[in-house]
């Protein structure tokens, strides 16, 4: 049986997004995204300057790379703006896929629940595929799959801090109380070894970008985390033994030589 | 950006050099492409228009 990940009917391989922004080179985006393996990449819109052909070069190069087009609404703060970045998007890229952020809080970029609620709303209404970028707020992440949300994008931590998962509790929750979910971990995702955890945990899938573009080796950097993707969720599939907080022989004493039991 | 009077937005957007794909706000709403040709500009029109970049 394959193992996929589902994004609103659509299954994917592999369990990496990646996003397309600070890499050092346009080249270096490209062969990392390559590398990485991701089928869905991440990227945005921004006034357009003629002067420099209208991101013509970044568009051309996104789109040579066949992948799916998860666009964001990053840098918005109201229900309004995030809407209609949202329906400008889908003019522009084609999909009804958005990645839905409404920023809370300038400090740490924390999305805003309770806008984030209402706009979702509006755009599901609208048709749209929304992935709502949220905090790992549990009772905000019924809100959203009670309104119709397939997939939750809960933050491990803050954009771009590469802190890994600040609360795994709370992911744990989100991912035990909606076990039909499509759960991606957004944000805040440093090494390899965070994405094995939130795999292990039973995570679907991570979105990467701060930690592959600014590795000093993007490249390496992406088909490490497509390995360790692979280890976190094969160590899920196999189901880990169970923490005890007492030691256990590994290696069996009887009839062993030297063995010397005491009283 | 000075325009004649009575152009409809797309012969202001061809003007100003927009680069396809592009979507557009008019006074900070969306405007379908389907209502580009049939929309006339009028004085302290705000048009902005908007493509793909980079995002995470």
């Amino acid at each position: 049986m394959s193992d996929t990940v589902n994004i609103y009917g659509t299954e994917l391989s592999s369990r990496m997004l990646i996003g397309s922004a600070l890499y050092p080179s346009p080249k270096i985006m490209s062969d990392a995204i390559k590398a990485s393996g991701a089928e869905v990449v991440t990227l945005s819109l921004s006034r357009q300057n003629p002067e420099q052909k209208g991101g013509q070069d970044f568009w051309q190069l996104i789109q040579s790379l066949g992948l799916h087009l998860l666009p964001n609404t990053a840098g918005c703060h109201s229900v309004n703006e995030a809407v209609n970045m949202a329906r400008m998007s889908r003019e522009i890229f084609q999909t009804d896929w958005v990645k839905l952020e409404l920023v809370g809080d300038d400090y740490n970029l924390q999305p805003d629940p309770i806008e984030l609620v209402k706009a979702t709303e509006i755009l599901l209404n609208e048709g749209f595929k929304v992935l709502p970028y949220c905090t790992d707020d549990l009772v905000i992440a019924r809100h959203l799959v009670d309104l119709g949300c397939e997939v939750l994008m809960p933050w491990g931590s803050p954009i771009g801090t590469g802190k890994g998962l600040l609360n795994p509790y709370a992911l744990q929750a989100i991912r035990d109380r909606f076990p039909e979910t499509t759960l991606i971990v957004d944000s805040g995702i440093g090494r390899p070894s965070h994405a094995t955890q939130a795999l292990e945990m039973g995570i679907d899938a991570v979105l990467l970008n701060t930690a592959v573009a600014h590795a000093n080796d993007p490249i390496l950097m992406a088909k490490a985390f497509a390995k360790a993707i692979d280890s976190g969720r094969e160590g899920y599939l196999a189901g880990t033994m169970t923490e005890r907080n007492t030691a256990s022989p590994s290696t069996p004493t009887i009839d062993s030589p030297f063995w010397h039991q005491e009283g | 950006m000075e325009l004649m009077d009575g152009i409809d937005l797309r012969q202001a957007l061809t003007i100003f050099g927009a680069l396809l794909p592009y979507a557009i706000l008019l006074n900070e709403s969306f405007l379908p492409q389907s209502e580009h040709g049939i929309t006339k500009l009028t004085d302290g029109d705000k048009v902005e228009v908007i493509s793909a970049i980079q995002g995470g």
